[in-house]
């Protein structure tokens, strides 16, 4: 999952970005409205953080500005006056979810796991394809009740296919969700993650829960319930 | 008396009729006075002709030469002009050919004296009578003593006075009423001024306007500079304590949300970590609480009133999309046209902290009913009613209420948001309560507030 957070207090910006990155997202930060701006639009992002004040170019800016561009990524408010009006304005410019300062951190965490599942359709903590279930808070997978052990990346990429289960997912998409910007982008590796998952998830092939359509990338085929 | 027109036209109007009536009284008075003497001394006059006329005999007989007369009504029958000599004793000597039957009994005379009054002709006829002693000498020894009498009708001048009575009640009125005509008019245009600037204090009331602007007449300078002053400090002193807040919110609650996250640190031991985190969390608390408070601005006299329907619209709308899991179904009872005099931001908070609270506690059915037309004392009053399909309020609701201002709890539950909303509601002016939803069967928030 790939984050933008845009936020000017620093020490704030840093938590959040230890945070997000430690529950596994890829995150892109500035402090500065215009440039925060220009990540929103520009990055393949999942969600984006937004602090309304910011130097540059206030947030409520930047929301509109996101959503003109056509970005329908969800966006959460993260901002200190917390006056209802300011939340309605930031509602109405096109962002989902509002979080007043100072928040605790594991709020955060649930408020954007929630708007990532739900921007995928999904209404309950839990995804669940077929005989597969992930929970999107403890970050378990289990297939017909057990535990299956993953790593973090195999988690991102099963994750990220649960999510938009019964999309194709290119693997260029893939690469920019789950990696970071500077990592090292060779979409090899996503095979290679696709294949232990496959090993691990189907180990005697009867299940087929990733579909691979070639030349335009994946698809979980487990029917969502 | 509450309206300066009225005071200085009733005013103008009482000083004009007195002024009128005195006026008329007096020239009255004076006119039919003058008439009257000048009547007086023209039969006067005519005794004197008349004593120029006559001639008496030794033996005392009166005779008057017919074509001597100096006045020719004097020989008509009935013509209001009539003359006659009396003995001394009282008996008729002579009368005019003009004079039929007798008059109404003479005063005695002294020789030389001059009566003016008033007597009656035997038909009733009122007379106006100059009369003259006279004692006329036939020889050296032998003397007669007359009254001569000229008689004129008072009718005849009466309806000549009234005639001149009329008239003069006629002209004074029609004065007098121009007169008024023409002091309104001076009114209206000497008030003009002062209702001019009542119409601009009423569009600065409508929210058309922000200051009094235009010329402004000299004596109403210091009152409008006044006004203006007031507004422009008003709205000065808004923004800079609305901006004084923002950045105080803004600075304290930053290093807050830094200071809460330290409480999360697991190198840190555990109990000073729930020490840490249980203070933030009260500081938080109390701050939130303070600031919302102050940056609650109340009624405001002057603003434009605000419809009540597209706040809750705009409300369900924005929670609608935070409590998506929800599925959320608010039902708004509102007539569109219901508007009351309240800041927007106090409303959107009031609204959003109740809305919130049913969305939140209940299972996802909101009520949102409001009217007018509530009568408390001189002032109406809107009624508005959130609903949820909760499970209620528990426990006491003073207590409730009172929660946030003590803001030494931890549970963020329904009395940060229901102590903000009360508040917002007690600075309007208004009432808060609550109450178990009779249909919806969850907690029901009723408040009241000046339209």
């Amino acid at each position: 999952m790939r984050a933008v957070v845009i936020e000017d207090e620093e020490a704030l910006r840093e938590q959040v970005v230890a945070a997000l990155q430690g529950a596994g997202f890829n995150v892109d930060a500035s402090g500065d409205g215009r440039e925060g701006a220009w990540l929103a639009r520009e990055m393949p992002a999942d969600v984006a953080l937004v602090d309304l004040g910011l130097p540059g170019q206030d947030g409520l800016q930047i929301i509109r500005e996101v959503r003109a561009a056509g970005r329908d990524y969800p966006i959460l408010i993260l901002t200190a006056r917390s006056r209802w009006q300011e939340k309605v304005e930031g509602l109405e410019a096109g962002a989902d979810d509002y979080l007043a300062k100072p928040f605790h951190i594991e709020e955060l965490l649930a408020r954007v796991r929630a708007l990532l599942r739900r921007s995928g359709g999904w209404a309950q903590t839990t995804l669940n394809c077929g005989p597969l279930a992930l929970d999107t808070r403890s970050q378990a997978v289990s297939l017909r009740g057990e535990r299956v052990a993953l790593t973090a990346y195999e988690y991102r990429v099963l994750e990220y296919l649960m999510l938009h289960a019964g999309t194709v997912i290119s693997k260029s998409t893939l690469t920019e969700h789950i990696y970071a910007e500077d990592a090292d982008r060779d979409s090899n590796t996503i095979e290679v993650f696709v294949r232990r998952l496959r090993k691990k998830l189907d180990p005697d092939g009867q299940l087929q829960p990733i579909e691979t359509l070639r030349g335009r990338g994946y698809r979980l085929n487990l029917a969502r319930g | 008396m509450h309206s300066i027109a009225a005071r200085l036209s009733l005013a103008a109007s009482l000083v004009l009729a007195g002024f009128v009536l005195i006026t008329a009284l007096a020239l009255q008075s004076s006119v039919h006075q003058r008439a009257e003497r000048a009547r007086y001394e023209r039969l006067q006059g005519l005794i004197y002709a008349l004593l120029g006329a006559s001639d008496v005999a030794a033996e005392g007989a009166v005779q008057v030469s017919t074509a001597e007369l100096p006045d020719a009504r004097l020989r008509q029958l009935n013509s209001g002009l009539y003359a006659a000599v009396f003995s001394a004793g009282g008996d008729s000597l002579w009368q005019s050919p003009s004079l039929l039957g007798g008059l109404s009994a003479l005063p005695a005379l002294e020789v030389g004296e001059w009566r003016f009054t008033e007597l009656q002709r035997a038909g009733g006829e009122p007379l106006m009578a100059a009369l003259f002693g006279v004692e006329w000498a036939v020889s050296a020894e032998h003397s007669y003593r007359f009254t001569f009498a000229a008689l004129g009708s008072a009718d005849e001048l009466a309806d000549q006075l009234a005639s001149f009575d009329r008239m003069l009640w006629l002209v004074l009125g029609s004065f007098s009423v121009l007169l008024l005509l023409a002091q309104l008019a001076v009114l209206r245009w000497g008030l003009a001024p002062l209702r001019k600037l009542a119409a601009q204090i009423r569009a600065i009331e409508a929210g058309e306007a922000s200051q009094i602007s235009g010329p402004v007449h000299r004596e109403l300078r210091p009152l409008s500079h006044g006004l203006n002053a007031l507004l422009r400090s008003e709205q000065a002193q808004r923004s800079r304590y609305r901006d004084a807040l923002d950045d105080l919110a803004h600075s304290l609650k930053t290093p807050l949300a830094v200071l809460r996250n330290l409480a999360a640190e697991r190198q840190l031991p555990a109990a000073e970590r729930a020490l840490l985190d249980e203070h933030t969390t009260r500081m938080e608390q109390i701050v939130g609480y303070q600031l919302q408070r102050a940056a609650t601005r109340g009624r405001r006299a002057l603003s434009a009133p605000l419809a009540l329907r597209p706040a809750v619209e705009r409300l369900a709308r924005s929670l609608e999309k935070v409590f998506a899991d929800k599925r959320c179904n608010f039902t708004i009872e509102i007539d569109p046209a219901l508007d009351l005099r309240i800041d927007e931001g106090d409303l959107l908070e009031l609204l959003g902290n109740l809305m919130e609270n049913a969305t939140k506690y209940g299972r996802g059915t909101v009520r949102i009913a409001a009217r007018g037309g509530l009568q408390v004392g001189d002032d109406e009053r809107i009624e508005l009613l959130v609903e949820d399909d909760g499970p209620g309020f528990s426990g006491d609701a003073a207590e409730l209420l009172a929660r946030g201002a003590r803001a030494d709890t931890h549970s963020e539950g329904q009395g940060i948001g229901l102590a903000l909303a009360a508040d917002i509601v007690r600075s309007c002016g208004g009432e808060l309560s609550l109450q178990r939803a009779e249909q919806l069967g969850g907690a029901r928030v009723r408040v009241t507030l000046p339209r």
